[in-house]
This record gives C-alpha cells, structure tokens and sequence, in this order.
C-alpha cells in the first residue's frame, strides 16, 4: 500500500512552492482594515504617518495635511525635498542641451515659468536603449524629463505641483507609472484585439533624503532600485502585455520601509483610473442653489490675461468664428493655462461650409506642453448645472496627477477640492479660471464652490466605481446576436486581476461598435449598464448587477418585454421587429430584484 | 507565539500580536492561499484581505485556540473567496521534474488533490503546506478535530487509490 504522506511533504515544494514573501505589507494590511492612526502599533519612524500603497484595489489612507511653507526661505531639514525646492538635484546639464531646452521653452504654449535649470540626475541603459532621467524645479512643480535613445527611442516629460508635497509625509513620489519604450514582441489577445508589449516600460519620481532604495512590485516580481541624485528610476525590460507596476515602497535609511501613494497606470479594454477607493470628505448638501451665472468681465469684452495666439486658436476645431478670446493664468507657478472664447461653434470645417449650424457659445480650453482640451456650450448652459464647468483631464500614459481645470461663474468666491485621502486643496482661481493638479493616488475627489458668505453653491464629484484592472485569463462570458439586415453583435467578457470584470463589445454592419467597460469587484453603484444600438435600436446589450434578475423593456408604444440577463448578468438582446420603429422604440429598461422589487431604472431618451 | 490556556482567557488579540504572526508567518498563509485562489496576485489579496479581517474583529478572538488558526480561518476564507471560478491549479501548469524528469506521482498527486472534495483539498492544504495541528486546523475549518482525523483519512484513501490506478 503507497504511503501518501511522504509522498505529500516530499514533493511539497514542487507541487506548491514556498513564496518568498518580498510581497508582504502590513501597512497595506491596516489600511485594508481601515484602522484609524491611533490604532495602529507604535513604531519610530522619521516621518509622522503610515502611508499606503494605493492602488485601484485599495481602500484609502487617511492623510493628514501638514502645512508646510513652500517658497520663501526654505531651510534644509533631514529626509525632505528641500534639495528639490532648491532646485538642486543631480548635476547641471551641459550648455548646449540647456540652450535646446531654453529654446523650446520659450516656443512652447505651456512655457514653464522662471527659466528652470535643467539637472541630470540618472542615466542608465538596458537592452540596447539609454535611458536619461533630468528634473528641474519650475515654479509650482517639479518635474523630470526621461529621454530613451538606442534601439528605442522616445521622450516625456510630467511634472508634480510642489503643494502636493504638503499633503502628506511620502518620501518618494512616484510621477511616471509603466511609460511605454518601443515595441516588443509579445501579443496576447484580449477581448477582440490583440496587443503588444512595448519593449521597455519605466517608472520614475523624486525622492526624499534618506531614501536608500525603491522597491517596485509587477507582474515580473519585486525590484530594488537605488535612489540617485534624490530621484529613482526603474526600467521594465520587455515586459509582458499589460504589465503594470502594482506596488511601491520606499527603503529608508534607518532600514524601515513605508508603503509609497501611487496609481496603477490604466491599460486594456475598459481601463479606467480606479483611484484609491474611498470616499472624499467635505460638504455633502448644496446651501444656495445659483444657476445661469454669468462671466462679467467676458461680456463686457475687457481685456484680462493675454492675448491669445493664432498658433492655439487655428487648433480649436470647435470654433468656427472666433469673436473674443483672451489666455488666463489662474496658477502663475504652473505651465498651464486656460483659453476663454466667445464666437460661433460648431465642428469645423462643417459648420465654416455650412453643412453644419453653428451655434453662439463660450467655449474653454486647458493649454499645456501635451496640447489642449475644452469645449463649448451655449452661454445659457455653461453654467447650468453648476456654478463652474466640472471636469479633469490627465495629459498622457503614466501620467500620475488629474488636471481640474474650467471657468467658474461670478457668483463663486472660491473654490476647494477635497479627495478620499483626507485633503483639503484650495483650488487657484483667477479671471473665472481655475486649474488644480491633484495625484491620481487620491481620487475620488469632490469640488466645491462657495460664494462670498462662505455658503456652498455648487459640489461636484468625479466617477466613482469606475472598475479597472488588469485582464487576465481567458474570456468568461462569449455571446453573439445577428440581426437580420442589420448586423451581428459581439460581446466578450474577462476577469480582471483586481477581482472584476471588463467585457467589450464588437459588431459589424448597423451595429457596428467598438467599445468596452468595466466594473470593480464590489460593485455597488449603476446597476444597469447598458447601451443600445442602432438608432432606433435593434440590439441591448451590456451588463446587470446580480442581484437583478429581471429586465422590463418598455417602449414608446406602451408596450413591454420582459427578458432576463444571461450569464454573470450579461445582456446581449436582439429587440422584436415590430419595436424598432419611430414611435415604438426602445425608452427604458428597469431591472427588478428576484422578489420583483425595482432596484433601477435606465432611461435610454434625454430629459 | 504563546499558547493560550482556557483558564487565562483574554478578551481580543492585540494589533501588535497580529502583526507579528503576520510577519513570522506570511510566507505560509501566501503558500497555501496560492493553493486554494489559484494565483499568486489573488493569494496575496487574500492573505491580506483575511487578516485585515482578523484586525477588524480582534475583540472577538477568545483566546480558544492558537491565534494563528484563528486568523487561518480568515484567510481560508478569503481565499476561497478570490478564488478564480472553477479552476483549482496546483503550483503553475509546468510540470514539476526531479533531477530532469517528470514524475507521474507528481502529475498524478496534482491531478488527484485537485479532484478532492473542497474539505479534504483545505485539510490536505493546511496539514502539509502549512504544518498545523489537527486541533488548529479544526479551528481554521470550523470543524471538531475528530472530523479533521477523518477528513484527512479520507483524503489519503482517495489520493492512495489514484496512485494505485495510474499505469507504471
């Protein structure tokens, strides 16, 4: 008779090997845990806060805002970034390459301002490619620029507003996450596209004195990188598809190592910024409901900011018939701007050839080194909503901080932004035009506007339970319609590393679509999330939350049809003939509980 | 990690206790989380998500059974939980070699705990690849020791049997 045991223990480490434990956290585990700081064990430490990796799995860390002078006189303390507030990290450039960079500063839209000084500060090279990491100090921000050259080439350049080290104690700030070098060579195929790996990726920030190293944590394991000149560098070389790096910790001289705040660098079909999970702070209730506000100085044309050049107007596609325009300045210490113009919109060349109307608006734009972004709206609807125009954008590929930038009524005083970390930002505003860089670590973020008695006007909120992830594995749900004379309608859905799901959809003839979602783990909010398509539509398709088993579609006639989602709550529906007519066409889908009890409602008409 | 006695029971564990178990102990809990979720990113979440559990209701820890079985049953939990779908891999999909070659008994051991039912896969799991006792491992399933003995019985016959079967 065989023994088993032996033969169980014997071949142990072959059948499951023992990890080797480089990725435990226990910071990670507190702030799972949501433990408030006076819970936590007591342990020295050269910085007052336990700070967590935060990633689009990982619930929020309470921050606490530490007023810190910035500008002035900057006095050097122990383990901080004052050799960055000087700017003086690394060494000085050579003459020719700070001529180069002056010359294109100063052509540049998004100049940065007080003529910084270039410091180089790590090169290093890897698979055939250089890798050169400069920084510098301008104004607000502080940023680096990374050059690859050699078998791949590229250039990018980000930069963090120095106020963001105000808000919390890190030691290491992490700017650039997973920037894509060249092009390798694997493919994977996920969903209905196949993708390939850039041939390196890196992620690099600045670093406090007494960081001795940074740990990184990716698909291909834990790396040690050395700090060099108050900044690190880390290359990924030939990385697989989708390979992000998940974790970031800092080595301190004292032997201590401290969880790093960081956003995992979106990728994929769906991918979206998952932000650190938790709930921002701040006013819940509007005081004074104000709409319809007005821009004062704008109607009465005066001449505020500069003048706007005709490089930055010929981009605006948006405006066919530019009347006033000035460029404002709301944060002197940033490199970016706000455009505000008045004239007639409408998607050019159509509307100037009149195949299109053109309509009289306000129209905004963000202008900075990565180009521009805005838009345009009628002038009785720009403030409809809100006392300002809500939104943020993030300029490029590993980009870790979201620009909120747009116009705010007259009848906002000022305006703050409060994050789930726990921060309170004030937000610059100047002319009507505000612009605020907040670390992508720290979302979801909620903006408030207040008038000039303290009253709260206005609140908005960016997207929360937007899900992202990493896809992995092989499809989980497949489901395919045709349509006769119309078309046929694909949808594919994955598992995400995170523990959610994103699924795409792919259709050819009238129902040609290319798009894709996602939702977290814990998906709580918009239950239904569904789409149409054509118009009138022919097909449902999407997902449902699980506790909804029920769908009722009702349609402009009266009438209903009640379907129920298929697999993991995936809908992909082809509707009757006879409701895919004007006039009995698709209007809502409600979707009902198992004990027939409503849990939401889409509508799929505006107003 | 001291034992506690019934007689000196204390009312919850204490974060600084836990923090020590986890880091004395986590390359353990990640080996056999990995078992039971099927990967290491997934084993990792699990690990921590069960002992942030363990911290949340540490006040409910009566001191009946080691601290470690306890938290055990937090992350067997948890792993269960972040467990992809249906999939049970055992170690990564290469096959295992000794001195080069591959063993049948390892194919055959892989195949044959895989197919265990889930209480005699999590004994087998937690005897072997985590060195419990029968009495932390009844804690860590919510089971009386006497069906830890049984439920491990069982598991070797039926691990046994497939070796038995397989052609030499």
């Amino acid at each position: 008779m065989i023994d088993v045991e032996p033969l169980i223990r014997d071949r142990g480490e072959h059948l499951a090997p023992t990890p080797d434990g480089t990725t435990a956290d226990w910071d990670d585990v507190l702030v799972r845990a949501a433990l408030p700081s006076s819970d936590r064990a007591t342990r020295r430490r050269p910085w007052r806060l336990a700070v967590s990796v935060v990633t689009a799995a990982v619930a929020a860390a309470a921050v606490v805002a530490v007023a810190t002078p910035v500008g002035g006189a900057i006095t050097q303390t122990v383990r901080d970034f004052s050799a960055w507030l000087r700017g003086e990290p690394g060494e000085p450039v050579t003459d020719a390459e700070q001529r180069t960079f002056d010359e294109n500063n100063d052509r540049s839209w998004g100049a940065f301002p007080g003529s910084p000084k270039l410091r180089r500060l790590i090169r290093t090279e890897q698979d055939g490619v250089t890798f050169d990491l400069l920084g510098f100090r301008s104004g607000g921000a502080l940023c680096i620029r990374i050059i690859a050259a050699g078998e791949a080439d590229g250039s990018t350049l980000t930069c963090a507003p120095v106020a963001d080290l105000d808000q919390d104690d890190a030691p290491v700030r992490v700017l650039l996450a997973d920037w894509s070098v060249g092009r390798g060579d694997k493919k994977e195929t996920i969903g209905f596209d196949t993708y390939t790996s850039p041939r390196a990726q890196v992620t690099a920030g600045i670093a406090a004195d007494g960081v001795e190293a940074v740990e990184l944590v990716d698909d291909q394991g834990t790396h040690r990188v050395g700090t060099e000149s108050n900044a690190f560098l880390y290359v990924a070389e030939r990385p697989e598809v989708g390979q992000r790096v998940t974790h970031v910790r800092a080595e301190l001289e004292s032997g201590e190592t401290v969880g790093v705040p960081f956003a995992v660098s979106p990728w994929g079909p769906g991918g979206g910024f998952g932000g650190s999970g938790g709930e921002p702070g701040g006013p819940t209730k509007v005081e004074r409901v104000v709409k319809g506000g007005r821009i004062g100085w704008v109607d009465r044309r005066e001449e505020r900011g500069t003048p706007v050049d005709d490089s930055i107007t010929d981009k605006f596609r948006m405006l066919s018939d530019m009347e006033f325009a000035r460029l404002l300045t709301p944060d002197e210490g940033s490199s970016k701007r706000v455009v505000i113009a008045v004239g007639q919109f409408g998607l050019r060349p159509a509307a100037a050839a009149g195949e299109m109307p053109a309509r009289a608006g306000i129209c905004y734009w963000l202008v900075g080194r990565g180009g521009l972004g805005g838009g345009c709206s009628p002038p009785d609807k720009v403030f409809e909503r809100w006392p300002f125009t809500f939104g943020y954008s993030v300029t490029g590929g590993g980009d870790q901080f979201a620009t909120f930038s747009g116009l705010a009524s007259d009848d906002v005083s000022r305006l703050e932004i409060f994050t789930a970390t726990g921060n309170q930002i004030a937000v610059p505003l100047r002319d009507n035009a505000f612009l605020a860089e907040v670390s992508l670590a720290r979302l979801p973020a909620k903006m408030v506007a207040y008038d000039t008695e303290g009253r709260v006007i206005g609140i908005g909120e960016t997207p929360r339970d937007q899900g992202s992830g990493r896809v992995v594995g092989e499809p989980v749900v497949e489901l395919s319609a045709t349509a006769a004379g119309v078309g046929t309608l694909k949808l594919k859905a994955n598992r995400t590393r995170e523990g959610g799901e994103c699924w795409a959809a792919r259709g050819t003839g009238d129902a040609a679509v290319n798009t894709g979602s996602c939702v977290p783990k814990d998906w709580q909010k918009i239950p239904l999330r569904l789409a149409t398509l054509p118009d009138p539509a022919v097909f449902v398709y999407g997902r449902v939350r699980g506790d909804i088993t029920t769908l009722i579609l009702e349609f402009a006639d009266g009438s209903e049809q009640e379907i129920a989602p298929q697999e993991r709550g995936y809908v992909l529906h082809v509707l009757p003939e006879a409701q895919r007519r004007n006039g009995h066409e698709l209007i809502a889908i409600i979707g009902r509980a198992g004990n027939g009890e409503v849990v939401a409602r889409q509508s799929l008409k505006p107003g | 990690m001291r034992r506690r006695l019934d007689t000196d029971v204390e009312k919850g564990a204490s974060v600084a206790e836990l923090e020590a178990l986890y880091r004395s102990r986590y390359r353990n809990f990640l080996r056999v989380a990995r078992l039971i979720s099927g990967d290491e990113t997934r084993a990792h979440d699990a690990v921590q998500d069960g002992f942030a559990a363990a911290l949340k209701g540490r006040e409910s820890y009566r001191g009946t059974g080691t601290l470690e079985a306890w938290v055990w049953r937090a992350v067997v939990h948890a792993s269960t939980r972040h467990r992809h779908g249906d999939e049970l891999p055992l170690a990564d999909e290469e096959e295992s070699t000794t001195n080069g070659s591959v063993t049948s008994d390892d194919r055959t051991l892989r195949v044959w705990i895989a197919a265990l039912p889930e209480r005699q896969r999590l004994a087998v799991f937690l005897r072997y690849y985590a060195d419990l006792d029968y009495r932390a491992i009844a804690s860590a399933l919510e089971i009386e020791v006497g069906t830890v003995s049984a439920t491990l019985a069982a598991a070797h016959t039926a691990l046994r049997k497939g070796l038995q079967e397989v052609p030499r």
